[in-house]
């Protein structure tokens, strides 16, 4: 049975790493309303753009012209962008997202599709995939939680030539949406060739305006115009992915923190309880003791 | 919506939107922008509009005929029923471009360009281009200002 005083050290030492875990999540907390913000910030830009490309696309002729719209016939080379963290102790955030990405690769492979690769964004995921011997294609890293566009444009730069002259013919970006401060879902994305659905539908609802929209002057052309829209908004769908994958990373880190404080919590009631008993088995043993002792003097 | 469609003919609902938030929502009664054709001048009643911008300035003339210059990256423009929507990916306001940090981030995309250069790195190499881009249409228009 440990002494009281192993049961204190051992107490005292739980309950500075409690008040560790409490800061991380309190600092957790406070960025993640901050990361929050940066998400509502671009909904106004993301979905107007959306709505100037389904204008281009609509006024276009056809859109089999373009390149980032092509769907190859046959898939042979595949890239995963799989976004994590840059830093751990986030609970299952970077795991799940690997995983998925394992899952997917599996899923082509069995699919005929010979050359899977991955993008790693964020340290975390890039170590994982080093450590078990994954092919990078590239890593990005040192901005999982403060991402800026420029970072966004990067890693679509990146796609766009794998895809355009790397014989790339799928690009697939897997990340943490954040759903609520509790929730985070692993989501999949097509990245390359952009979805038609997603340039067609424009989430508009006043669609009696669509025809005289339609008659809007282009300058330049629609399809050039289109052409040149496209790469920005590719980089806005990643920018809202590493905007999102930023916030769940906190909200996930400060779900862990916070589960952290409480299982330090209860630890110490128990170290507690089983210092006192100690203590009350050393006072009862005493007490034996000298009882013991004045029956053998009398 | 702030700048709903307004009934006075003389005003113009202008939004400048970047990815990191709204920049200007308010009335106007001009904005100037650089499409890739050249400058072009929005009054209210002009006829529905969509084009591609290019680095430069973008102008508007507020009701209380302020003039706000804006240094604007490439972008997109749409004019609809006197709503004017600039999309662009950074905009900043030329009075508020302090010149020494303008110049550390030329000198900084300078030295990323140089660096992506030896290492023969593409991807950096576009994305340092486009940070000098940036940043010499920042000092261009604080110039003027």
């Amino acid at each position: 049975m440990p002494s009281q005083r192993d049961i204190k050290a051992r107490i005292d030492s739980v309950r500075n790493t409690r008040k560790i875990t409490r800061a991380m999540e309190l600092v957790a907390s406070a960025k993640l309303r901050r990361a929050q913000h940066r998400i509502e910030a671009l909904r106004p830009y993301a979905s107007n753009m959306r709505r100037l490309m389904s204008q281009a696309a609509k006024s276009s002729g056809s859109l089999s012209g373009f390149p980032l719209l092509a769907e190859r016939e046959t898939i042979e080379k595949a890239v995963i962008v799989t976004i994590t963290g840059d830093r751990g102790l986030a609970g299952a955030f970077n795991v799940n997202i690997l995983r998925t990405g394992f899952g997917q690769e599996a899923a082509m492979r069995a699919d005929g599709v010979g050359d899977v690769s991955y993008v790693a964004v964020g340290k975390k995921g890039a170590g994982t995939l080093a450590f078990r011997g994954m092919p990078i294609d590239r890593t990005f890293q040192g901005f999982s939680t403060e991402p800026t566009f420029a970072d966004a444009e990067q890693v679509t730069e990146h796609a766009v030539r794998g895809f355009t002259e790397g014989g790339v013919d799928r690009v697939l970006i897997v990340y943490n949406a954040f759903k609520s401060i509790l929730e985070q879902e692993v989501t999949v994305e097509q990245l390359l060739p952009v979805e038609r659905s997603a340039i067609e539908d424009d989430d508009d609802d006043d669609v009696e305006h669509f025809h005289e929209r339609s008659l809007a002057f282009f300058e330049p052309e629609p399809e050039e115009f289109l052409e040149r829209l496209l790469p920005t908004y590719l980089d806005t769908t990643i920018y809202r992915a590493l905007l999102e994958s930023a916030a769940a990373e906190y909200a996930a880190r400060r779900n862990a923190m916070r589960n952290a404080t409480d299982n330090a919590g209860s630890l110490i009631d128990d170290l507690t309880l089983a210092m006192n008993r100690a203590r009350q088995a050393s006072i009862t043993q005493e007490i034996l003791e000298v009882v013991a002792g004045a029956d053998a003097l009398s | 919506m702030s700048t709903g469609v307004s009934t006075d003919q003389k005003r113009l609902g202008v939004r400048v939107l970047t990815p990191e938030g709204p920049l200007f929502d308010d009335v106007a009664t001009m904005v100037v922008a650089p499409s890739v054709d050249g400058e072009v001048g929005i009054l209210p009643r002009h006829a529905p509009l969509i084009a591609l911008l290019k680095h430069g300035e973008t102008r508007i003339t507020t009701l209380d005929d302020e003039k706000l210059v804006y240094a604007t990256t490439g972008g997109y423009l749409s004019v609809y029923e006197d709503q004017v929507l600039v999309l662009v990916e950074q905009a900043e306001l030329a009075d508020d471009i302090d010149d020494a940090r303008a110049r550390a981030a030329l000198e900084r995309a300078e030295a990323a360009l140089a660096e992506a250069e030896a290492s023969g790195d593409d991807v950096a190499r576009v994305a340092a281009e486009s940070a000098r881009r940036r940043a010499e249409n920042r000092l261009k228009v604080a110039d003027k200002a």
